[in-house]
């Protein structure tokens, strides 16, 4: 076993070395390198009501392909420096054009459905997680392979798997384990009630596929995930259109394998929706600047959701976390007014959630004074009682940030 | 008569008819209506096909910043834009009469928009998609009309006043100036209803590309912001080549 787990860690940094080390596959093929330094300092109140700073360092580097025509390929490394060194492998695929159609394999991110900040069609990534200081809410990404086939200009299909994670952590934490154990007899008790951690099955293998064309003036998805971590069937369905402004619906449920009609696959059924009203302003008025004006509404819904208030957390918890669902209430929205320009994005955003009325709401403003340079500042403040679902920090928490963020 | 009055006789005889000739001409490109002026002007800006290697750069009181691209054009409406500069990161945009597809490498997500998303400035530039290439159809949107000609930046030039005949013009007013020897714009002034201007937009470094006369270089200043302009300089130019169909399709831009 101890072998086995070497043998694999020392491939895996053969692997993450090559990249770095190998020159071009061949002559035609160029590697654009980029970096993006992000250096924040903030300010937050503390779960004992105290103000706390800190600094937040982050460091993305990107290696992409550049001049072949039918393979591209990415890897981005994300270093996050605060009192440790966090190294992420954020982005590693390769995409190539096969004949009709495409294959993509690596850790890459797939957008299915439609919504900014609420997407129930997103069976992929289940809409967890989102950075409410960031321009894009959400970079979750995934291991994962898919096929990418066209029909028409505007049509096409895909399919996708996601193989669960081989389970070197795991691994490595029991052959620790066990070589304490081996040194301490006191612990070979507690140890001999752990067993080895094993290669998932096929059945914990996710996979699925989606259909995405246009029906008159209407883009129409629906497609459909097999869940293997968690053993669920996740079809979706999802709309978007024009009427005076941009408008968006999708739903999805789970069904779970051995009950598809239980009691909680009706609490499973989500709806979002979102309308997005976007104003060009150098045309308009007498002293209007060059921009764009962005009006956006979202709301996600479970219908057989719980629409009572109550207290559901006794320990801090963060539903925007990586590990969280949007709300454990049937009800939420997000109002945003952002502002964009050439050199200007200014935002005032909040995540509401009107059943025990309480909300996360954020201001920021990024400014590119100069080409390649931003200066970042946000603030958020929590509002409502402790226990409320978005007051995870104690009541009113808040947090200041401000930083710069250098590309090149 | 002797050879030498010969020779001054012919001399003179071709001169008057040159002159003649030229002077034929210049009274027939007078004549012209401002309708058939901005016909002849529409169609030279319209072509097949357009492929090209663009350089925008937006200089104000704090610096220059500059940003790549690849444009392929098709007829009137259809492009496909892939920004190649860093900050932009590989951002694709599709465009065509009714609706436009954004893409962020990042998320690997495609966004659709339609309405006054079309009009929106390109990379929060002074230029706008429609000024790139969905504004050539002035004879069916304004009514024109001809003033005095003018030189301007030395080129003798027509000068049409255009007032918007329907409603969600971009421009509801603008003025042109309109090459007399190729029927390209020297300069255009966009107003608002009330006659304020706007946006000028200023064209040169004519150049000759499979037989067509183009301007490979603008200068737009947005006369609402004291200090900023926007350049937009072309190169690699190719006209009417052929352009796979699959460019213009939701595959291209997700690749």
């Amino acid at each position: 076993m101890v072998n086995k787990l070497k043998n694999r860690l020392l491939g895996g940094i053969a692997l993450l070395a090559s990249a770095f080390v190998l020159p071009p596959m061949t002559l035609s093929a160029e590697t654009v390198v980029s970096t993006e330094l992000t250096l924040m300092a903030n300010a937050e109140r503390t779960e004992s009501g105290d103000t706390g700073f800190y600094n937040l360092s982050n460091g993305k580097f990107s290696l992409s392909s550049k001049g072949l025509n039918e393979v591209k390929g990415q890897l981005t490394v994300d270093v996050e420096v605060t009192d440790t060194v966090l190294i992420d492998i954020q982005k590693a695929w390769l995409k190539a054009q096969l004949a009709a159609f495409r294959l993509t394999m690596g850790k890459t991110r797939l957008s299915w459905g439609e919504g900014y900040m609420y997407n129930a069609g997103d069976v992929i990534f289940g809409g967890k997680g989102a950075d409410l200081s960031a321009e894009e809410l959400r970079d979750n990404n995934a291991w994962l392979a898919s096929l990418y086939l066209p029909i028409g200009d505007f049509s096409f299909i895909e399919a996708v798997a996601l193989p669960p994670d081989l389970p070197i952590l795991a691994w490595q934490q029991y052959a620790q384990a066990k070589a304490s154990a081996d040194e301490n007899p006191v612990l070979q008790a507690e140890f001999k009630k752990k067993s080895a951690p094993e290669i998932a099955g096929p059945k914990q293998t996710s996979a699925g596929g989606r259909a995405y064309t246009k029906l008159g003036g209407l883009k129409f998805e629906t497609g459909y995930l097999w869940d293997g971590t968690d053993e669920l069937h996740k079809p979706y369905v999802s709309l978007q259109g024009h009427l005076l402004a941009d408008l968006h619906a999708s739903s999805s449920i789970e069904l779970g394998s051995d009950k598809p009609f239980s009691p909680d696959t009706k609490k499973s059924w989500r709806i979002s929706g979102g309308a997005l009203y976007q104003l060009p302003l150098s045309s308009y008025g007498e002293n209007p600047s060059s921009g764009t004006l962005d009006f956006r509404f979202e709301a996600m819904v479970s219908p057989y959701g719980e629409w009572n208030a109550e207290t559901l957390y006794a320990a801090p918890f963060n539903p925007l976390s990586g590990d969280g669902n949007a709300s454990p209430y049937a009800l939420s929205l997000f109002p945003q007014i952002s502002w964009k320009s050439d050199t200007l994005f200014a935002y005032v955003r909040s995540v509401i959630s009107p059943i025990d009325a309480s909300a996360i709401s954020s201001i920021g403003l990024h400014w590119a004074p100069l080409q390649g340079f931003k200066i970042l500042s946000g603030f958020s403040l929590q509002s409502g009682n402790d226990g409320d679902v978005y007051v995870f920090d104690g009541a009113q928490g808040w947090k200041l940030s401000l930083g710069t963020r250098v590309d090149f | 008569m002797n050879m030498k009055s010969l020779i001054i006789r012919i001399r003179n005889c071709l001169a008057v008819a040159v002159f003649a000739v030229i002077g034929a001409a210049t009274a027939g490109a007078q004549s012209l209506s401002a309708d058939e002026i901005l016909s002849r002007l529409d169609k030279g800006q319209t072509f097949d096909t357009m492929k090209s290697l663009g350089t925008m750069s937006i200089a104000d009181s704090l610096g220059i910043r500059k940003t790549e691209f690849i444009n392929n054009a098709r007829g009137k409406d259809d492009s496909f834009m892939e920004f190649t500069s860093a900050a932009e990161k590989g951002q694709k945009i599709l465009r065509n009469s009714k609706e436009l597809y954004l893409f962020f490498p990042e998320s690997e997500e495609i966004t659709r928009l339609q309405g006054a998303a079309l009009r929106q400035n390109m990379a929060g530039s002074d230029i706008s998609y429609e000024d790139l290439t969905g504004n050539r159809n002035r004879k069916d949107n304004y009514t024109a009309t001809l003033a005095e000609g003018e030189t301007i930046d030395g080129r003798a030039c027509f000068h049409i006043l255009l007032e918007a005949n329907k409603k969600n013009i971009a421009y509801p007013k603008q003025e042109i100036w309109v090459d007399k020897s190729n029927y390209l714009p020297v300069l255009i002034k966009n107003y608002a209803l009330s006659g304020k201007e706007l946006k000028e937009i200023r064209f040169s470094d004519v150049v000759t590309v499979s037989g067509f006369p183009f301007s490979s270089h603008l200068v737009v200043e947005d006369k609402l912001k004291k200090g900023t302009r926007t350049e937009l300089q072309f190169k690699n130019i190719e006209i009417n080549i052929p352009i796979p169909a699959k460019t213009f399709t939701l595959e291209n831009l997700s690749w």
